[in-house]
């Protein structure tokens, strides 16, 4: 075997060597960025669906409420859970550092669900799980009057 | 001996590269079906999310339409969240017919699919018809209720959003009102200062009644005088008959009489300056859960209290029995009073003796008395026509001034008005409140989980 030979075969293993091992770290931080953007989405939802489970209430009875958090989904509008903890009073962090959710609450027009500034009956929950540079999921929720403790 | 060694070289080279590559090809492919599975299982999430969205939505279209099931509309919401395909039907699990009886359970079905992923969701509903939160007395005027030499009777009471006066009167009823209660004499428990919910706008009922009812100019009717006849279901004089007795008679800022006649089903009258009702009349709804007569202008009810008798013509004919009774004969008489909700938007004047066997609705005052009296607004005299020197010194007295007001009354004039379906019966229709449901949570049921 001559010189050549030799380093022309360490150069194609460690070529390979190389494309391999990129190709698997490629797909183990893609695995890791899909389980970030799964468990931003998973925040979200259960954030969601944790509001639009609330009674329905009005934006004025719960600007005059003095309890707070937890009464109806207006509670929760135009505010933001940082940490992101569950919502029955514990503030235990169930994100990571650094992440938090943004909630709106707005009426919807039933037929084109196109917000809408007055009652309609149909409220639109959106909630954006954020870190310092970007949105990591962003989830939507609807609620209707009347339809109350029917979500499986 | 160096093509031996060069040969185990190469296959050495070759092998590890071979086996780098599958490495790397595994990882891909790995990676590849756990993404695949992931966005099955995503996909499946958000089809279930979609289909919540839908019955949402359909649970606040119902709402915010009191027809949805007297049209028969099976499917009630049909969205596009996300780029899927959501629909969402209306069924009766009673008796297939979501039309026949708004007070039978209805059931919403949501489909939902997203790609390969499809969800189902059913949930129960128990109709839950409330009346608007007006409805709480047999007389309900946003303005001011004044009574003159009149007895008036409300078994359901009496409420302004206003105030109430009363000259030389009986008011046989609980009032109660935003403002004051004066006068005499009271005989049931007075509430003034009283936050009052006052009566929706006839607008969103006469919107209601023009999706399904028949509509012509007061034109039609010759002098603009409905007497001598029968509306009803299936008959109407004046022009195209309505199946549900639905009539809306487009007034044109013009007057309207009704006088001698009998109207069994809903009649509504918009634009008009006046709606006089006089001598004998009968009036009723055509079925449980409408409105009898809306009257979108002022409204006076003048009648004898005498029994409509037939003369020329049979009024309880087929299509308006009275009481369960249709025949030919021109010898019947009915009960002078009209059964069922009355709303009218502008001022009501009640006099001779009018009995309204339901719930009397104004979004302005309503005096009770013979039509020469003085007239108020929100409890003020604004104009005087013709009044006794007893019935002004009563009126000074109820309003404060020197005049002692009768200690007994006059009772000149009577007008009933009873409570009637409100306790038993489903609200009418353009008269209902809130969601008009409540989901039976027990009911619901996931069909289908991809």
């Amino acid at each position: 075997m001559t010189l050549v030979e030799a380093v022309m075969a360490v150069g194609i293993t460690g070529v390979l060597t190389v494309a391999a091992l990129t190709a698997t770290g490629a797909a183990a931080g893609r695995r890791l960025a899909e389980d970030q953007r799964a468990l931003a989405a998973s925040l979200a939802r259960s954030i969601a669906d944790e509001v639009a489970s609330l009674p329905f209430g009005s934006p004025d009875a719960q600007a005059a409420d003095s309890r707070g958090e937890g009464d109806s989904v207006w509670s929760f509008a135009n505010t933001t859970l940082s940490p992101i903890g569950t919502m029955g009073g514990s503030d235990d962090a169930i994100a990571p550092a650094g992440w938090w959710a943004e909630v709106e609450v707005a009426w919807l027009l039933p037929g084109t669900l196109a917000v809408h500034p007055t009652d309609t009956g149909l409220v639109e929950i959106r909630v954006r799980v954020m870190d310092s540079t970007r949105t990591l999921a962003d989830r939507r929720a609807l609620r209707a009057r009347g339809m109350e403790g029917w979500r499986p | 001996m160096n093509s031996t060694r060069r040969g185990t070289a190469y296959i050495l080279a070759l092998g590890t590269g071979l086996l780098a590559a599958a490495i790397a090809t595994s990882a891909l492919v790995a990676e590849g079906l756990r993404g695949t599975t992931q966005s099955l299982k995503e996909s499946g999430r958000l089809a279930r999310a979609d289909a919540i969205v839908g019955l949402e939505v359909a649970g606040a279209a119902i709402a915010n339409d009191q027809l949805w099931r007297t049209l028969n509309q099976p499917m009630v919401a049909r969205v596009f969240p996300h780029g899927s395909n959501t629909r969402v039907w209306a069924s009766d699990p009673t008796d297939s017919m979501l039309a026949d009886d708004a007070t039978q359970r209805f059931r919403l079905r949501a489909w939902s699919t997203r790609g390969a992923a499809r969800q189902g969701i059913i949930v129960e509903a128990v109709p839950d018809l409330r009346h608007h939160p007006s409805m709480r007395a047999a007389l309900v005027a946003s303005g001011a209720v004044s009574t003159a030499s009149a007895r008036l009777f409300a078994d359901g009471g009496v409420a302004s959003g206003s105030h109430v006066v009363a000259v030389t009167s009986s008011i046989e009823a609980d009032v109660a009102a935003a403002g004051t209660i004066t006068g005499t004499t009271y005989r049931g428990n007075n509430s003034a200062s009283t936050p009052m919910v006052n009566p929706p706008s006839v607008a969103g009922p006469i919107a209601l009644m023009r999706r399904i009812g028949t509509a012509f100019p007061v034109t039609d009717i010759p002098s603009r005088r409905i007497e001598l006849q029968v509306l009803g279901p299936g008959l109407n004089p004046y022009g195209k008959p309505d199946a549900r007795g639905i009539y809306i008679i487009e007034a044109g800022g013009r007057t309207l009489e009704i006088r001698n006649a009998r109207i069994v089903g809903t009649l509504v009258v918009t634009n008009t300056t006046g709606v006089q009702i006089s001598e004998s009349v009968a009036m009723e709804p055509a079925e449980p859960g409408m409105p009898t007569l809306i009257v979108e202008g002022p409204l006076t009810i003048d009648t004898s209290g005498d029994d409509l008798r037939e003369t020329l013509r049979t009024y309880n004919p087929v299509g308006a029995p009275y009481r369960g009774s249709a025949d030919t004969d021109v010898t019947d008489a009915f009960a002078c009073e009209i059964l069922g909700l009355v709303h009218a938007s502008g001022n009501v004047q009640l006099s001779g003796r009018v009995t309204i066997v339901g719930q009397l609705l104004t979004n302005s005052s309503v005096l009770v008395g013979p039509a020469s009296l003085p007239t108020l607004v929100d409890g003020v005299v604004t104009a005087v026509q013709g009044t006794t020197s007893s019935l002004l010194g009563g009126l000074l007295g109820a309003l404060g001034g020197s005049s002692a007001a009768s200690s007994d009354t006059i009772v000149s004039y009577g007008t009933t008005v009873r409570l009637w379906g409100v306790l038993g019966s489903p609200p009418a229709l353009g008269y209902r409140w809130g969601p008009g449901f409540v989901i039976v949570p027990e009911s619901v049921q996931r069909t289908i989980d991809e």
